[in-house]
């Protein structure tokens, strides 16, 4: 099944004598250009139907990133402000930060 | 290969300059491809931007799994196809199909180019199908397979029986 033996060579010299001249017209090209044209409607629904792609590692390091500084409380790493009053031997330990209050 | 990605990119974004590019890049081969199936000019110019369109309107589904071009021909086949079926212009294969298996070693022949020409547009367009993507295309039986998602085998025996009617024609000096 060689396409180099003669009749391969003569069947594809009959269809390039055939099709030479064949182009494809400024209209036709125009059509297609034209049709080819997207909606508004068809972007949109294009754009909601969209595939997307998640690359994992960055994904999870982002995701624990978040949940690390949701989840941790703000003031776990902050150090207390105390003063330490001696009172003739006695020693008062001051806070900031914390309200005691009496009803 | 690069260049097809970035066209691709470029279709899935919806760019005209990559339709155009792409028109141009394969227009004019496959009106030709598609009127020697169809055998009509206007039919073919008809497929072809039926199937510009198609692709066009589907790019965002073209898993790029085979070639862009071999997506391109397979959608352009197809739809000849269904004009060929519209036209009935199909016939069953075994009434098409002419026994003497001899015939592709036996003929050594001085060949009769008016004569093939004939038969090349008289055959049944599902082995002037195959004998355009072979011979004018080039194609290899692989992706002639692939295009038209048949068998290898099935393609290699069309293209033999294809030959074999032309040259049963060419010995009978036409139908």
């Amino acid at each position: 099944m060689e396409n180099k033996d003669k009749l391969g060579i003569e069947i594809k010299s009959i269809m390039e004598e055939e099709t030479f001249d064949l182009t494809l017209s400024q209209k036709a090209l125009d059509n297609i250009i034209q049709h080819s044209k997207k909606s508004l409607k068809t972007k949109i629904r294009e754009f909601l139907n969209r595939e997307i792609e998640i690359p994992v590692a960055p994904a999870i390091i982002g995701f624990a990133a978040l949940l690390a500084v949701t989840l941790i409380p703000g003031d776990l790493f902050k150090s207390q402000d105390i003063k330490i009053i001696d009172m003739g031997g006695s020693y008062v330990i001051i806070r900031e930060g914390y309200e005691v209050s009496r009803k | 290969m690069v260049a097809e990605k970035l066209l691709i990119k470029n279709l899935k974004q919806g760019r005209e300059e990559a339709y155009r590019q792409l028109i141009e890049e394969y227009g004019n081969k496959l009106l030709k491809t598609c009127c020697l199936i169809l055998k009509d000019r206007e039919e073919a110019e008809d497929v072809v931007q039926e199937t510009f369109i198609r692709v066009f309107n589907k790019i965002n589904t073209f898993k790029e799994q085979s070639g862009l071009y071999t997506w391109i021909y397979a959608i352009a086949i197809n739809l000849s196809r269904d004009r060929i079926r519209i036209r009935q212009d199909i016939l069953e294969l075994k009434d098409e199909w002419i026994g003497n298996e001899d015939v592709e070693s036996q003929v050594e022949m001085n060949i009769d180019r008016e004569l093939l020409r004939k038969e090349i547009f008289t055959m049944n367009s599902l082995y002037r199908e195959i004998l355009v993507l072979f011979y004018f295309e080039e194609l290899s039986i692989k992706e002639i397979s692939n295009l038209l998602n048949e068998k290898e085998g099935t393609i290699k025996s069309k293209l033999f029986r294809g030959r074999n009617i032309l040259k049963e024609s060419l010995l009978k000096g036409g139908r």
